[in-house]
C-alpha cells in the first residue's frame, strides 16, 4: 500500500514527530524526528510495527479501528524507556491509513510558545486543560496558565454558538475555519476561525477536544493598512489585449480618481496612460523584468486620472509570466506629481541660479578688463602689471612724494598768509593742509599697515583738491604746482595699489563663484563623459587658471611632475576644477616667508591603486578642531579673514564632490612649520598639504594628454 | 579737544573694509583701536573705555577657547556663527561675573555701540531691541567710505546730548 503524495509530504514536513501507518500497524512514513524518536533509520522504517511500541494493544486496536471522526492517543515506549504519546487519526481520503503525531511534552513547548496560532486542549466537561502563549494573548491574558481552567464555552461571546460548535465536532469528529466570536479579558469581542477536533481515550470514549484558534484581527488589521497608506496595490491580467484591473485597493481608485475600488475593477490599465508613448516605454520595461525573471522598480509613468488630470505615478510591478508569456503582473503605485513638481521647480531655480553665476562672473571678468585699462591710464603706460604691494613696499615708494610734499608745502601756506592773498586759501584750509601733511608724515607709526594706502591717497587727493581750488593768480603756479605734484604722485602710486586690491579682491572671488556654480548645477545637467588623461595634465590646466591670482599674490608654483603620465579615468574639466579651488586656496593662505617669498608645491603621487594630487602651502593654520569641518559647504574657519567675501567656503566642498564622484576622496593635514615650537600656537606658519586622491588606471598603450 | 576714543571690533578692517577707517583718522577727532576677533574685542572693552564701540556681527573668535567653543557650536547648524551678536550679550546683559572678568561700567551702555554688518536688519531687529542697541548700518546696502565715521558721531553726538542734559538736570 502506498500513501499519498499529499499525505506523504504532511507527515515529512510536519514540525513534530509524525508518522502514517496502515490498518495493520505497519509504518508506511515518517519524519526524521519520528526517526530518531524510534532510533529506526527511514530507510528501515516499513520492517516495523508501531505495535512494537505499543504496551497497551487495546488501545492500539483502538486506535487502528478510528473512523477518522476521532482523534485516539495510544503510548509508546521508546527504546530508551521514556514513554510519549502519540495521537493517532485516521486519514481522509483514502481512509486505510492512519497518521501520528507525538504529542510529548517536549515537543509541545515548542507550539506553548512559538507557534504563532493558538492551539488548546479541553477536557470532555470542555474545560480548558491546556493552551499555548499565542491563545492566551490573543485574548488578552498574559500568561496562558491563566487560561486553564476556563470553559471554553464561556469564551465564546454566544453560549448557543459553544453548544452547536462542539455538537457538530462530536458529530463530524472535526470542524474547521468556523467563525466565531470569542470574548477577550477585557470583555470585548474578537473574531476568530477555530478548527476543532474531538478527542477519545484508549477506550474509545469522548476525552475532550483540540483546537486551533486563528485571529480575525491581524487580517483585519492589515487590511486596514493597506487602505490607509497612500499607496495603491493593483492587480492586472492580460485577457483579450487588454490590462484588466482584477483586484486592487481603494488607495489606487483614488489615485486614478475613480471612487472606489469596485468601480475601478474590471477597467483596463492602459485606458489610464497619458500617451502611447508612455504605454510603450513601461511595456518594454515590463518585458525586460520579465525575461530577467525581476520586478519594475520606480518606473515613473504618466497617466490621465477618470477627472482629465495629468498625473505622475511612480509604479513598482512584477510581472506575472508563464512560459515565456506575460499573463499580467501584481504591482504597487505611489502618486508622485507633487514630487516631481518640487524636483522641476529645484531644477529651475538651479539653472536660473546657474545663469546668474555665469553673468557674475562675466561680469567679474569685465570688471578686471576695465581695472587693467584704468591702471594703464594712471600709470601713462600700457599693459601695466598690477601687482599687490606690501605696505612697506607702498611705504618705500611714497616716502619720497611725502618728503617732497614736506619741502613743497610751507611756501605754499607762506604765500597764503601774505596780506594780497589772504583769501587763497582760508584759515581752515591752511589748518587742515598742516593736519594732513602731519598724518602723512606720522602714519606708519600710528596707524596699522594695511591702512597706509588708503589714507595717504584720501589724503593727497584732499590736499590735491585744496590746490585745485585756489583762485587763479592769487598764488604762482610755480608756488603750488610742487605741492600738487606730490599729491599726485602720492594718488597714483595709491590709486594704482587700489586697482591692485580690487584686482585681486576679484580673482579671490571668481574661482569660488565658478565652484559654487557647478556644485549648485550638479545633478541638474548631463554628466560631463569620462577620458582616460593624464593626471599630471589636469593639474597643469589648474596651475593656468590660478597663475595670474599667484602672480597678484606673488606666490610661486612650483610643479615640476609636467612630463608624468599618471593615466586616470575621468571628467577633466570637473577635476581640473576641483584642483584649482585647492590651488585657490593654498595661494589665498600663503604667508611671505621673510627669506624666499610664498611657495606652493604641486606633486602627482602613485599608488598601487590610485593617484594623488598634493597640494603644499606655508601660512595660515587649519586648527586640528576644524579639520572635520573643512569640507562643509559654506564653513569659514576662524583663523580665516574673508569671511564676509562672497562665494567663499565652497571650494572644499566642491572638490570632495569631484573626487567622491570618481570614487576617491581628499585629505587635509596641517602641522607647524619647520621652526615652530608650539603646535597648538596658531600664530605661527603652518604646512598645510591637501591630497586629491582618485583611483588610476594600469595602461599599456599610451594616452594622449 | 581730546579725541574720543572708539573701538571697532570687524575681522576684516584690514582687509575689504579698510576704506572705513580712513575718514576716521582724517576727521581727526578719534583715536581709533581696532579688534579683529571677538577675544581681542574682549579684552580691548576690558583695558579702556571707550566713547563709541562699532560690531560687526560675523567676527572670528580668535584665541580664547571660551569664543572658539562657541563658534564651533554655532556652526553646527551651518549658519555663520554670530560672535558679534555674542559679544553684545555677554557685554550688555550677562552677570557681571559670568566670565570672572569685569568690565568698566561704560561698556555695559548699549546706547555706546552700533553694528556694521551684512546680516539684514530684520534678522537682528529683535535682538538689537532686547540688547537696547539702536545704531545699525547695513554694509551691503548703505556702506560708503563714512559709514563708520557717520556711525560714531552719531553715538558720540548722542551721548554728548545725553551728558549735558544730564547736567542741565
Amino acid at each position: 500500500m502506498s500513501l499519498s503524495p499529499g499525505l506523504r509530504e504532511f507527515v515529512e514536513s510536519s514540525p513534530l514527530p509524525s508518522c502514517a501507518i496502515d490498518r495493520d500497524a505497519r509504518f508506511l512514513a515518517a519524519n526524521d524526528e519520528f526517526c530518531e524518536l524510534i532510533g529506526v533509520p527511514n530507510t528501515e522504517l516499513c520492517a516495523h510495527s508501531v505495535a512494537e511500541y505499543c504496551s497497551d494493544g487495546s488501545a492500539m486496536n483502538t486506535a487502528l479501528a478510528t473512523d477518522g471522526t476521532a482523534v485516539v492517543e495510544v503510548v509508546l515506549t521508546l527504546p530508551n524507556a521514556r514513554h510519549v504519546r502519540l495521537a493517532c487519526r485516521a486519514g481522509k481520503i483514502p481512509p486505510d491509513h492512519l497518521i501520528g503525531v507525538v504529542a510529548d511534552d517536549a515537543y509541545m513547548s515548542l507550539v506553548d510558545s512559538y507557534v504563532p496560532t493558538g492551539v488548546y486542549r479541553t477536557d470532555a466537561a470542555r474545560v480548558i486543560v491546556r493552551a499555548n502563549h499565542a491563545f492566551a494573548r490573543m485574548l488578552g491574558f498574559t500568561d496562558a496558565a491563566q487560561i486553564s481552567g476556563r470553559c471554553i464555552d464561556r469564551l465564546f461571546v454566544d453560549p448557543e454558538a459553544a453548544d452547536q460548535f462542539h455538537d457538530r465536532v462530536d458529530h463530524a469528529g472535526l470542524v474547521s475555519h468556523k467563525e466565531v466570536f470569542f470574548r477577550r479579558v477585557d470583555g470585548t469581542p474578537t473574531e476568530v476561525v477555530l478548527t476543532a477536533v474531538a478527542l477519545r481515550d484508549s477506550a474509545g470514549a469522548a476525552a475532550g477536544y483540540g483546537g486551533v484558534v486563528e485571529t480575525r484581527d491581524a487580517e483585519k488589521a492589515y487590511k486596514q493598512v493597506l487602505e490607509s497608506i497612500p499607496v495603491g496595490f493593483y492587480v492586472v491580467t492580460h485577457v483579450d489585449g487588454r490590462d484588466v484591473i482584477t483586484d486592487c485597493n481603494q488607495q489606487f481608485a483614488l489615485i486614478h480618481e475613480i471612487d472606489s475600488r469596485e468601480e475601478m475593477i474590471g477597467k483596463d490599465a492602459r485606458a489610464f496612460h497619458y500617451s502611447q508613448e508612455d504605454t510603450r516605454r513601461f511595456t518594454e520595461h515590463l518585458k525586460a523584468a520579465a525575461r530577467g525573471g525581476t520586478a519594475v522598480l520606480g518606473e515613473q509613468l504618466r497617466i490621465r486620472t477618470a477627472k482629465g488630470n495629468v498625473r505622475t505615478i511612480e509604479v513598482n510591478a512584477r510581472p506575472r509570466v508563464t512560459d515565456g508569456v506575460i499573463l499580467g503582473r501584481t504591482g504597487a503605485v505611489r502618486d508622485i506629481t507633487a514630487e516631481m513638481e518640487v524636483r522641476d521647480a529645484v531644477n529651475a531655480l538651479r539653472t536660473d541660479m546657474s545663469a546668474f553665476l555665469h553673468t557674475f562672473r562675466q561680469t567679474v571678468q569685465q570688471l578686471k578688463h576695465s581695472i587693467a585699462a584704468v591702471a594703464d591710464v594712471l600709470a601713462g603706460e600700457p599693459h601695466v602689471r598690477l601687482l599687490l604691494p606690501s605696505p612697506e613696499e607702498l611705504a618705500e615708494i611714497v616716502r619720497p612724494a611725502i618728503a617732497e610734499l614736506r619741502a613743497a608745502l610751507p611756501p605754499l601756506l607762506m604765500a597764503a598768509k601774505s596780506a594780497a592773498h589772504v583769501t587763497a586759501i582760508s584759515d581752515a584750509d591752511v589748518e587742515r593742509l598742516a593736519y594732513l601733511l602731519r598724518m602723512l608724515e606720522t602714519s606708519e607709526k600710528t596707524v596699522p599697515p594695511a591702512h597706509w594706502r588708503d589714507l595717504w591717497q584720501r589724503a593727497a587727493l584732499e590736499i590735491a583738491s585744496m590746490c585745485r581750488r585756489i583762485p587763479t593768480h592769487t598764488i604762482a603756479r610755480a608756488t603750488y604746482r610742487p605741492v600738487l605734484t606730490a599729491a599726485n604722485r602720492i594718488t597714483t602710486t595709491t590709486g594704482l595699489a587700489t586697482l591692485a586690491v580690487a584686482r585681486d579682491a576679484l580673482e579671490a572671488v571668481d574661482s569660488p563663484l565658478d565652484a559654487l556654480r557647478e556644485l549648485v548645477t550638479s545633478g541638474a545637467r548631463p554628466e560631463e563623459a569620462r577620458e582616460h588623461c593624464a593626471l599630471e595634465r589636469c593639474v597643469m590646466d589648474a596651475i593656468a587658471h590660478v597663475t595670474a591670482f599667484a602672480e597678484e599674490r606673488r606666490v610661486e608654483l612650483h610643479f615640476s611632475g609636467g612630463a608624468g603620465r599618471t593615466i586616470v579615468d575621468v571628467a577633466r574639466h570637473a577635476v581640473t576644477r576641483a584642483l584649482a579651488n585647492v590651488l585657490h586656496n593654498a595661494i589665498k593662505y600663503s604667508w611671505q616667508r621673510e627669506a624666499g617669498g610664498a611657495r606652493v608645491v604641486v606633486r602627482v603621487l602613485r599608488t598601487p591603486a590610485n593617484a594623488i594630487a598634493s597640494v603644499e602651502n606655508w601660512g595660515v593654520p587649519v586648527p586640528a578642531d576644524e579639520m572635520a569641518l573643512v569640507f562643509k559647504l559654506g564653513f569659514r574657519g576662524r583663523l580665516s579673514t574673508d569671511r564676509g567675501r562672497m562665494g567663499t567656503g565652497v571650494g572644499l566642498a566642491d572638490t570632495l564632490a569631484v573626487a567622491r564622484a570618481h570614487g576617491g576622496s581628499v585629505r587635509v593635514e596641517s602641522r607647524p612649520g619647520a621652526t615652530a615650537t608650539n603646535p597648538a600656537d596658531y600664530h605661527q606658519p603652518f604646512v598645510t598639504t591637501v591630497s586629491f586622491e582618485i583611483p588610476r588606471l594600469q595602461l599599456h598603450t599610451p594616452v594622449e594628454g | 579737544m581730546a579725541k574720543r576714543r572708539v573701538l571697532w571690533i570687524e575681522d576684516s578692517a584690514f582687509n575689504e573694509n579698510t576704506m572705513l577707517a580712513t575718514p576716521v583718522y582724517l576727521s581727526g577727532k578719534y583715536d581709533l583701536t581696532i579688534a579683529l576677533t571677538a577675544t581681542d574685542g574682549y579684552d580691548a572693552l576690558q583695558r579702556q573705555e571707550f566713547d563709541a564701540i562699532v560690531v560687526d556681527i560675523r567676527i572670528s573668535p580668535g584665541d580664547d577657547q571660551r569664543w572658539v567653543d562657541t563658534y564651533y557650536r554655532s556652526f553646527e547648524s551651518l549658519k555663520a556663527a554670530r560672535l558679534g551678536l555674542k559679544l553684545l550679550d555677554v557685554v550688555l546683559t550677562g552677570p557681571k561675573e559670568q566670565w570672572r572678568e569685569l568690565l568698566p561700567a561704560t561698556a555695559r551702555d548699549p546706547e555706546r555701540y552700533g553694528v556694521l554688518t551684512v546680516e539684514g536688519i530684520n534678522e537682528l531687529r529683535h535682538d538689537l531691541s532686547r540688547l537696547g542697541v539702536s545704531v545699525y548700518r547695513d554694509k551691503g546696502r548703505s556702506e560708503t567710505p563714512d559709514t563708520l565715521l557717520q556711525m560714531l558721531e552719531e553715538i558720540t553726538n548722542r551721548h554728548a546730548e545725553r551728558g549735558a542734559a544730564s547736567e542741565s538736570s
